[in-house]
């Protein structure tokens, strides 16, 4: 299994409530992590958002944000656990404003909620099957998306998933565990 | 891994792979100011400052009403609560040893509660201090059970897939020798949390969520005096991904285990500790439609309460649907609507009512099984009576000895207990009329905002008789419209900010409640009434209120009726309310506006118009409300799923905690002083962050004292902060509040304390000033900030303390 934006931090919590300890991070450093990581959260994102323009202008939110915030600091490790939660919270952001815009009816030009429709770009999406998860995976409610990406694409434990998502380790069992059994049903792959 | 996981793993893997490297835009890395884009930092603290003051200003509202009928009505004030270990789950209550078990989750253990010193009669906080803790050996305990026969408590520790055999005889409330020695363990399936104790057959049958399956443990082979059969793999019984609560009906040697499609039922008699042959085979699985996450069994009415998490309670008739007949199974159940995400639920014989935890409304709703039940379901129409609890109250068990219920509040991680004799379903006087103390109506500890009333019960209420409603409630104002009167009630016996949403609007002998449950200060509802719509809601915030809605022309002349701190509106519609889709309200009034896009669904004559779809933006600020968001700047606000995200911060308590007392010559480097005094012979100064704009550069700043730094931002969502210092010398108090306006300040924990001297900084109000005791001396303060219409308080209880350190925040409350 690809293990994209694996770290050894440990628990994400340890990021996102507790970000004490280190001196602020120079611009030189943020440029580093910039470098490090823009791709593979440019990854997430487009899972998260379906589109790869949307999902780089969220990144680029993300690391502009941060830049704006010299004070920011982070735990030995721990900046990427926090760039996590910074990009599904702007994903979530994308989602809030496309709703919206389909609401009021101005969503004329906005990407198709199939991730596999839109990536023209990627050629191995375009099989058949894996389109198909795909569209059953984007179908999903949003928490259920959030932590089927987090744990198979990402492959965080459950602790550092319910850390990112700010729910309980409960929670996040028992929403992996209904999310795949709707995957299945979607999929017709019910035992 | 199963195939599906196989098959996302793969597909997501190729997404992602699909994104090359090379392809992606090439962007600046950060350091190039001139080209990334940059956005201003003040909005970012405007939109949760807004939000809650959007809370404030409501239980402002609601409080109104609730002064016209009799405060006291509600019964039993803010009720009892017993302080356990963190993020509690689990409870189970043994009669012999009168012992609470409950689970706590962040502390890996048992909290032992008295509950023959710690019971509806006895409660007081005294007699409910004294709680004990019990290892269970393993991490994450959540579902607790006791086997009363062989007096053992199993415990599944959910990070460790274990279950704790425990011996209750020397491990209870009274008698902790036995509490530090490592439980026997036993393995069971992947994502175990919950489960339940057939005493018949000594059978534990853990609930494993992620495996899908129950796992049968031997209980005579695997108990507090025998543990030979502990190692043993138990047989486990496949019932569905998703297997979460569970629960045992003794009168049928019945299983039933929710899970994702509903409710498994397992056939006791044939899969049990001695007998495995029916464990084989594929349960029955009754389809409740509300992903159940408590299971409650009412033996003498044959029915099983099968609480989910979509808002209702199905109702399972054993009769039809057990071990030895499962002919019912398949049949359509019946439902009642209760409040926001119910999680466990239990039946107390004595009084017929089923105790439904509503973890998203933090409320408990009052089942009457006598008249709800399977064979008799007159009065599952009537939506519940509620009593508040803590935050996110999960689980619920009743001791039937002592007359109490005990109340797991998960968030708050305390115990409510309540008197089930005076508090059930037929009888609710001795109900809490208020959530208990250190718990604040509206905003949970995590700095959530939450609404305490359920858009599902507005839904299922419309356009029902009123009598069946009005009686609950205070009549509050009147008028009429569309050539009809109408009346506005406010619901009894509720927490200030529940009372009006929990109420609702009489039009024509029908009820209409007034809870759409989105965190907006503008909100509306549409009914259709066969021929123009009638369009009502309310706008909390003070003032003349004007009103325009997208569509233009959509509403007609609307009738306003000022209502203390807020103004309920009603008004016709230019067409049906069928015909809208879509519309944006914009409410102003001199102290703010708000922006509400509403989506409309299914459409029904007398009744209210489905809401699909809320978002909006809100503030306290001047301005029209032609332009969405006056007085929010101009960034979207966090709207829409009643959540604040807070987590972009600057800053943490953790970090604010860590730097505190350090030299300040580090830290105002880049910090610019905007104020200074003298305080008890020290010199102080303010400092604000140089890079950012407004208030929000004092949340980044800080404060030094005798050449120390300490931080100003205790990092949670509320617009009126404060810290302490321990200096050794005396204890300061320092802290500002992040809104415009004339603020009085003053700080009260038992008594109140001296009022800080005040200065108004960078368009809010910075304070500080001198304790008359240590910092370390206060387990709890309160911050109220007010002005002539807004009023912001703030609790935080205080830890451990140190020479030249802010005095650690292990709570955080507040209304604003």
């Amino acid at each position: 299994m690809n293990q994209p934006l694996a770290d050894s931090a440990g628990p994400a919590s340890a990021a996102v409530t507790s970000v004490a300890g280190q001196s602020a991070p120079a611009t030189q450093d943020l440029a580093d992590i910039f470098r490090q990581h823009h791709a593979a959260l440019v990854r997430l994102a487009v899972l998260l958002v379906h589109d790869l323009p949307t999902a780089e202008d969220v990144i680029q939110d993300v690391f502009a944000r941060i830049q704006a915030r010299p004070g920011r600091r982070f735990e030995p490790g721990g900046e990427l656990a926090y760039l996590r939660v910074c990009v599904i919270n702007g994903c979530r952001s994308v989602h809030r404003r496309r709703a919206v815009l389909r609401r009021i009816g101005a969503a004329r030009n906005l990407p198709a909620q199939n991730m596999a429709q839109v990536s023209a770009e990627a050629e191995v999406i375009q099989a058949e099957e894996r389109k198909q998860v795909l569209t059953a995976l984007a179908a999903l409610p949003a928490r259920r998306r959030e932590v089927l990406i987090l744990r198979y694409y990402l492959g965080l434990s459950e602790a550092q998933i319910a850390a990112t998502l700010g729910i309980s380790q409960g929670t996040v069992k028992s929403t992996a565990a209904r999310a795949i059994a709707a995957l299945a049903r979607q999929l017709g792959e019910e035992s | 891994m199963t195939r599906t996981e196989e098959r996302l793993t793969d597909a997501l893997d190729a997404a992602g792979r699909a994104v090359k490297g090379q392809d992606l835009r090439q962007l600046p890395a950060p350091g190039d100011t001139a080209r990334v884009r940059r956005r201003g930092g003040w909005q970012r603290w405007l939109a949760p400052v807004a939000a809650a003051a959007a809370v404030a200003v409501i239980a402002t509202f609601a409080l109104i009403p609730a002064l016209r009928h009799n405060p006291s009505a509600g019964g039993g004030g803010a009720g009892s609560v017993v302080t356990v270990g963190g993020f509690p789950t689990g409870i189970a209550v043994d009669t012999a040893t009168n012992t609470a078990y409950v689970s706590a989750g962040e502390a890996n253990s048992l909290s032992l509660v008295s509950t023959a010193s710690c019971n509806a009669a006895m409660a007081a906080s005294v007699r409910c201090a004294n709680v004990k803790m019990a290892a269970t050996g393993g991490s994450d305990p959540i579902g607790v059970a006791v086997d009363e026969q062989t007096q053992t408590v199993y415990v599944v520790n959910g990070g460790s897939n274990t279950v704790a055999v425990i011996d209750a005889v020397a491990c209870n409330a009274a008698d902790t020798a036995g509490c530090a020695a490592k439980p026997t363990l036993v393995n069971v399936g992947a994502g175990a949390e919950f489960l339940a104790v057939d005493e018949l057959t000594n059978t534990v049958y853990v609930a494993n969520t992620s495996a899908g399956t129950v796992s049968v443990i031997d209980g005579a082979m695997c108990d507090a005096s025998d543990t030979s059969g502990c190692a043993r793999k138990p047989a486990t019984v496949a019932v569905g991904a998703g297997a979460f609560p569970i629960a045992v009906d003794p009168a049928t040697d019945t299983v039933y285990v929710g899970e994702s499609d509903g409710v498994a039922v397992i056939d006791g008699r044939t899969c049990n500790a001695s007998i495995s042959s029916g464990c084989a085979r594929a349960p029955a699985i009754v389809p409740t439609g509300n992903e159940p996450a408590g299971i409650a069994v009412d033996d003498p009415a044959g029915t099983i309460y099968v609480s989910g998490e979509s808002g209702t309670v199905a109702l399972i008739d054993s009769a039809t649907c057990d071990a030895a007949d499962t002919s019912g199974c398949a049949r359509p159940v019946a439902t009642v609507t209760v409040g926001a995400d119910p999680r466990g639920d239990a039946f107390d014989t004595a009084t017929s009512t089923v105790y439904v935890a509503d973890a998203g409304s933090d409320t408990v709703s009052l089942l009457n099984a006598a008249t709800c039940n399977a064979a008799e379901t007159s009065g599952c129409a009537a939506i519940p009576a509620t009593f508040p609890a803590g935050a996110s109250p999960r689980r619920v068990a009743v001791d039937p000895a002592n007359h109490t219920v005990y109340v797991v509040n998960v968030e708050a991680s305390t115990v409510s207990v309540v008197n089930s004799a005076s508090c059930n379903a037929t009888l609710t006087k001795g109900c809490p009329s208020a959530p208990p103390a250190g718990t604040s109506a509206g905003i949970s500890a995590a700095g959530a905002l939450r609404s305490s009333c359920s858009p599902a019960e507005t839904e299922q209420s419309s356009g029902q008789s009123a009598a069946a409603f009005t009686g609950q409630a205070t009549e509050v104002a009147s008028g009429s419209v569309n050539g009809g009167g109408w009346t506005l009630w406010a619901r009894k016996g509720m927490p200030e900010p529940g009372a009006l949403e929990n109420g609702g609007l009489v039009l024509g002998g029908r009820w209409y409640g007034l809870c759409a449950g989105f965190p907006n200060i503008a909100e509306m509802e549409f009914i259709d009434t066969g021929s123009r719509g009638i369009a009502y809601g309310y706008m909390a915030l003070p003032g003349k209120l004007t009103l325009t809605m997208t569509p233009a022309g959509s509403l007609e002349t609307p009738d306003t009726v000022r209502l203390g701190a807020a103004s309920f509106f009603i008004a016709d519609l230019a067409k049906s309310a069928c015909a809208y889709k879509s519309v944006v309200l914009h409410a102003s009034t001199p102290s703010g506006s708000a922006m509400h896009q509403l989506g409309f669904g299914s459409c029904q004559a007398g009744h209210d118009v489905a809401i699909t779809g809320s978002d909006g933006e809100w503030g306290t600020g001047q301005g029209p409300a032609s332009a969405p968001g006056m007085g929010l700047g101009t960034g979207p606000a966090a709207a829409g799923d009643g959540t604040l995200v807070n987590t972009q911060d600057n800053c943490t308590p953790g970090a604010t905690l860590s730097d505190s007392g350090r030299p300040a010559a580090g830290q105002t480097a880049s910090e610019t002083q905007v104020a200074s005094g003298q305080l008890a012979g020290s010199r102080w100064s303010l400092w604000s962050d140089r890079s950012v704009a407004g208030v929000d550069g004092i949340e980044d700043g800080g404060v030094v004292l005798d050449g120390r730094w300490y931080g100003l931002c205790p990092g949670f969502p509320n617009p009126a902060e404060f810290e302490l210092v321990d200096t050794g010398q005396a204890g300061i108090v320092v802290g500002y509040v992040a809104n415009p306006g004339d603020y009085k300040i003053s700080i009260a924990g038992s008594e109140v304390l001296p009022s800080p001297a005040s200065y108004r900084v960078r368009g809010g109000t910075f304070f500080i000033g001198v304790l008359p005791e240590s910092a370390c001396d206060y387990k709890a303060l309160q911050l109220t900030a007010a002005t002539s219409s807004v009023t912001d308080l703030h609790h935080l209880g205080f830890g451990s303390c140190q020479v030249n350190k802010l005095v650690a925040i292990t709570e955080s409350n507040g209304s604003w």
